[in-house]
């Protein structure tokens, strides 16, 4: 590669002012920036676009949201490849825009460094800590008479006091670890909250290492192997991360033409020890986990007991092993609990099967006794049904609530439940009824719930032949979600299945149900 | 109406979403007003530089001035650069701009959108996504040098400004940036009042507004290929007017004919340069590349007509602009009655008459598909016929021998929906196919 002429570097950010997620990422572009230049490149800025699933939550915008992933991804693609940019930095912090930058990356395999945004800090009132979740459940909690307007209000403006991502293992810090976890991003860098000056030494740097990367020839695929994705899959289990990840692994083996789908997340699952206690699966926020170490911690302690891969490439030019030899490791406890005392012996998603999920469902362990449920469907076609007979109460213990027409094509965009679900368990009914879906849940979700249900009921699966009163019966442990009919009864109702038409006829959301693939694969383009 | 910000700022239930715009220092007064989108297609290697997202302030304040609530959000842009570019964009970039910008509304129910773009694709997409979601909305074109447009984007301004998707004056306001910051803060204020009168995109932009705009472009004797664009807003907004409607309005208002119909292109061409008859024999070729090399070395015998094919909404994909292949003509010279064929985009070439956006493209099975080396084409622009003498080799039966290109996955995925040139080359069915309104859902 002829060295006479300064490489040209593409650095993108998803900035924009839908949400806190994203306002501090173009200050970190900039940085990144600094650190390209400081390294001899020139360095470009463009922008691809959010959709904030915090503000799209419970309405028809959700349907946006996984869409945007694919179009992020689209929109660096043509940038790079337009203007034949050597190297990349991406800088991400909404849900989507995680796996659209990282998905870009692998598919033009040109040498990037992956950077997340941070997250922001927890909220507080009269000394207590306050996330989303308080308010999600503070809603269900107004709805049953125990919180008043004024409390609720109070909760409301006070839950989220700063610039960054939700403060939680939801789906962005989830998808933070997974960026160092992959080798994508520099060691220590999905930590410091975003208003931390942390993060733009971690942008220059990120932007003086795409051009080391640049001029080594290092590509991201190189960095992210199957070996890398498990590795990925075991920093997810290992901290109680987002059910998204379910999707986004699929979605990034993807790019890089590695088959890697549900199934194989959920054996890394199998063998791999929850020993983050973070919220919303466990107690502790971003800001306790980071102070004591974070990621790094988990990762050395994954790979001393032989759970990760150490000999995987990451953007340093060194292994992850290398990488995280000399990670400082305070007593990390009650926060990081050690791998042989772990929370549970294996992270806390599970992948079920059965006649209601040929192709897979997602079982989330979060704040459930019992990860069993057999009781009588209730069957919503869409979202907004549910949600309106979950605000009036009108469920019964027992109930299995399925919203159906939800997933990649039938919606299209496969939205989150995750307002619906944060009601229920606000409601004190977290372990009452099951909801089970053809569409996905946040990363924020508790209670007993069932996601990515496949084939989805838009290609007539199974989900598409309950009917009201059939008994479904799931058990997370023996890994089956069944519906309690004779092949006979469910093969003559699929016989009178006819489609249900959604409500894109045309625009982009159309064009996504076009060709959409199932939740198994990441439901990608 | 309910606006659509409603579904998430209103009532109890939607607490969990508010939290987010407390996060950004609103207050509840801010967050009962309606958002207003502000949107910014621009890119840092562009000679405009972050000048896009400044004038973007701007609009930003208008929109407060005028009592609605401004969230800035940014696209990617037209590409810059000719020349460093691996892969010649197209019409692509028009589809990201206008996908990215009605995600992006709908994501998060913005009720109305100001955007701010200078090149002519990202004006375009912005454009049509303001039609394709149907919200009060204004564009703020960035015409002049300092923002590094072209006539292009100069023309499409204007062609804004008559369709009523920007305020008068704004398309030649632009030389100065301090103009451009006035009219954008203009636009900010303007947005919130087409909010108050519920002035929607598809009323302004009609079967009548639509030819007016193209003879605008006629007056201004801008290349005819910016009617793609108008036919792409039709579409958007279910008009029923094709490419040679505009085209045929564009022409008549030039006094010059613009569009041609043949056995070459039965569904039709765009015709721009020197009119007059010209016929010759095809040299053929499947790509640019291999054009500008032929031109480079035979200096473009006359009597000689090139055709450079593949260049398509399937076909290239996306109708990528000749822009190469001129800048090689331009200097190698052209022999009089120069006519240049292609089923891409061409820009004005000195002394060459060229049909382009030729219907049915090479890589749908077109006509042009069929052409050889020393087939006989010939133009006669004042009768508007285009037609080529084809031996029978069972053309228009012959399907694209190429196959499935290898692409880049978003042009492989563009190349999925695309439809042909003479609906503007739109990527989706647009409003006649649409079931529920953006606004109405």
């Amino acid at each position: 590669m002829a060295t006479s002429e300064p490489a040209r570097i593409g650095v993108v950010s998803t900035w924009n002012e839908a949400a806190p997620c994203n306002i501090a990422l173009r200050r970190q572009a900039g940085a990144a920036m600094q650190g390209v230049r400081s390294a001899g490149a020139l360095a470009y800025e463009f922008t691809a676009i959010t959709v904030t699933d915090g503000i799209a939550s419970g309405n028809q915008g959700m349907r946006s949201s996984l869409v945007s992933r694919e179009l992020i991804a689209d929109s660096v693609e043509h940038t790079v490849v337009s203007h034949s940019y050597e190297a990349l930095v991406g800088v991400a912090g909404c849900d989507k825009t995680l796996p659209g930058l990282m998905m870009a990356m692998c598919r033009l395999d040109v040498p990037s460094v992956f950077l997340y945004g941070g997250s922001t800090v927890p909220g507080s009132l009269r000394d207590r800590r306050l996330t989303i979740l308080d308010v999600a459940e503070g809603i269900g909690r107004f709805t049953t008479g125990e919180l008043s307007q004024e409390e609720l209000n109070e909760i409301e403006v006070s839950a989220c006091p700063a610039a960054g991502s939700c403060p939680m293992q939801a789906t962005a810090n989830t998808m933070a670890c997974v960026s160092e976890a992959l080798g994508l991003a520099l060691p220590g860098s999905a930590g410091p909250p975003a208003a931390h000056n942390a993060r733009d030494r971690f942008a220059r740097a990120s932007g003086a290492a795409a051009v080391r990367l640049r001029d080594a020839g290092i590509r991201p695929r190189q960095i992210v192997t199957r070996a890398a994705l498990e590795n990925a899959a075991a920093v997810v289990a290992a901290t109680g991360g987002s059910s998204n990840a379910m999707l986004h692994l699929p979605a990034i083996a993807h790019e890089c033409g590695i088959d890697f789908d549900v199934f194989d997340v959920a054996r890394v699952f199998e063998r791999t020890p929850l020993i983050a206690d973070l919220d919303p699966v466990g107690t502790y926020l971003s800001v306790d986990f980071h102070r004591v170490g974070g990621v790094e911690v988990v990762i050395r302690m994954l790979l001393d007991a032989g759970l990760m891969d150490p000999d995987c490439h990451t953007v340093t030019g060194r292994t992850i092993g290398e990488n995280h030899a000399d990670v400082d490791m305070p007593d990390p406890r009650p926060v990081i609990r050690m791998v042989d005392d772990p929370i549970s012996p294996c992270g806390p998603l599970r992948v079920l099967r059965g006649n209601l999920a040929p192709d897979g469902a997602v079982f989330k362990l979060a704040h459930v006794a019992a990860p069993r449920h057999r009781g009588r469907a209730r069957v919503f076609e869409c979202e907004e049904d549910c949600q309106r007979a979950v605000l009036a109460r009108d469920y019964a213990a027992g109930d299995v609530l399925v919203i159906r027409n939800e997933g990649p094509r039938g919606g299209p965009g496969m939205r989150e439940m995750t307002k619906t679900t944060a009601i229920i368990v606000g409601q004190g009914a977290g372990e009452k009824v099951a909801v089970i879906t053809d569409g996905r849940f946040s990363g924020a979700t508790r209670g007993f719930c069932v996601g990515h249900v496949s084939p989805e009921a838009a290609l007539g699966g199974p989900i598409a032949l309950v009917r009201d009163g059939d008994v479904i019966s799931i058990d997370a442990d023996a890994g089956t979600i069944d519906l309690e009919l004779s092949a006979g009864e469910l093969q003559a109702r699929r016989a009178a299945w006819t489609p249900r038409a959604n409500q894109y006829g045309s625009g982009a959301l159309w064009k996504y149900a076009q060709t959409a693939g199932s939740a198994r694969t990441g439901a990608v383009t | 109406m309910t606006l659509p910000s409603r579904h998430v700022t209103e009532g109890m239930h939607n607490a969990l979403n508010r939290i987010y715009f407390h996060a950004m220092g609103l207050v509840r007064d801010d967050i009962d007003r309606p958002m207003v989108g502000v949107g910014t297609a621009w890119h840092g290697a562009s000679p405009a530089g972050e000048l896009p997202l400044r004038v973007a302030r701007a609009a930003e304040e208008g929109v407060w001035s005028g009592g609605a609530t401004p969230r800035q959000f940014a696209t990617i842009a037209d590409v810059d650069g000719a020349g460093l570019a691996t892969l010649r964009p197209g019409l692509v970039t028009r589809e990201l701009v206008a996908d990215s910008v009605e995600l992006t509304v709908r994501g998060h129910s913005y009720d109305a959108l100001v955007a701010v773009g200078a090149g002519p694709l990202a004006l375009a997409g912005l454009m049509l996504a303001m039609c394709r979601l149907d919200v009060p909305s204004l564009v703020v074109p960035l015409a002049g040098r300092a923002f590094g447009s072209d006539a292009d984007a100069d023309a499409l301004a204007v062609a804004a400004e008559t369709l009523g998707l920007a305020l008068p004056g704004a398309a030649a306001a632009g030389d100065a940036v301090a103009t451009a910051l006035a009219a954008a803060d203009g636009a900010g204020a303007g947005v919130a009042s087409r909010l108050a009168e519920a002035v929607d995109p598809r009323q302004l932009v009609t079967a009548t507004s639509l030819r007016r705009a193209a003879a605008k472009l006629g007056e201004l004797d801008a290349n005819p290929a910016l009617t793609i664009h108008l036919a792409a807003l039709a579409v958007e907004c279910g008009v029923d007017l094709s490419l040679g409607d505009l085209a045929g309005a564009m022409g008549e208002a030039a006094g010059r004919p613009s569009w041609v119909e043949g056995s070459l292109a039965p569904e039709g061409a765009l015709l721009h340069g020197p009119a007059a008859r010209s016929s010759g024999r095809a040299q053929v070729f499947d790509d640019e590349r291999a054009a500008c090399d032929w031109v480079a070395a035979e200096r473009w015998p006359e009597a000689t007509v090139l055709v450079v094919r593949r260049q398509g909404p399937l076909g290239g994909p996306g109708m990528p602009a000749l822009d190469a292949l001129a800048a090689v003509v331009d200097r190698a010279g052209a022999p009089p009655g120069a006519l240049l064929v292609t089923d891409g985009r061409a820009p004005a070439i000195h002394g060459v008459a060229c049909v382009t956006a030729v219907g049915p493209e090479a890589a749908a099975g077109g006509a042009l598909a069929a052409l050889r080396d020393g087939d006989v084409v010939s133009l006669d622009g004042s009768a508007g016929t285009i037609d080529a003498a084809i031996p029978d080799r069972s053309w228009g039966a012959a399907p694209d021998p190429s196959g499935e290109p290898d692409l880049p996955p978003a042009l492989a995925k563009y190349r999925r929906t695309v439809r042909p040139a003479a609906t503007g080359a739109s990527t989706h069915p647009g409003a006649a196919a649409e079931t529920v309104r953006y606004g109405d859902l």
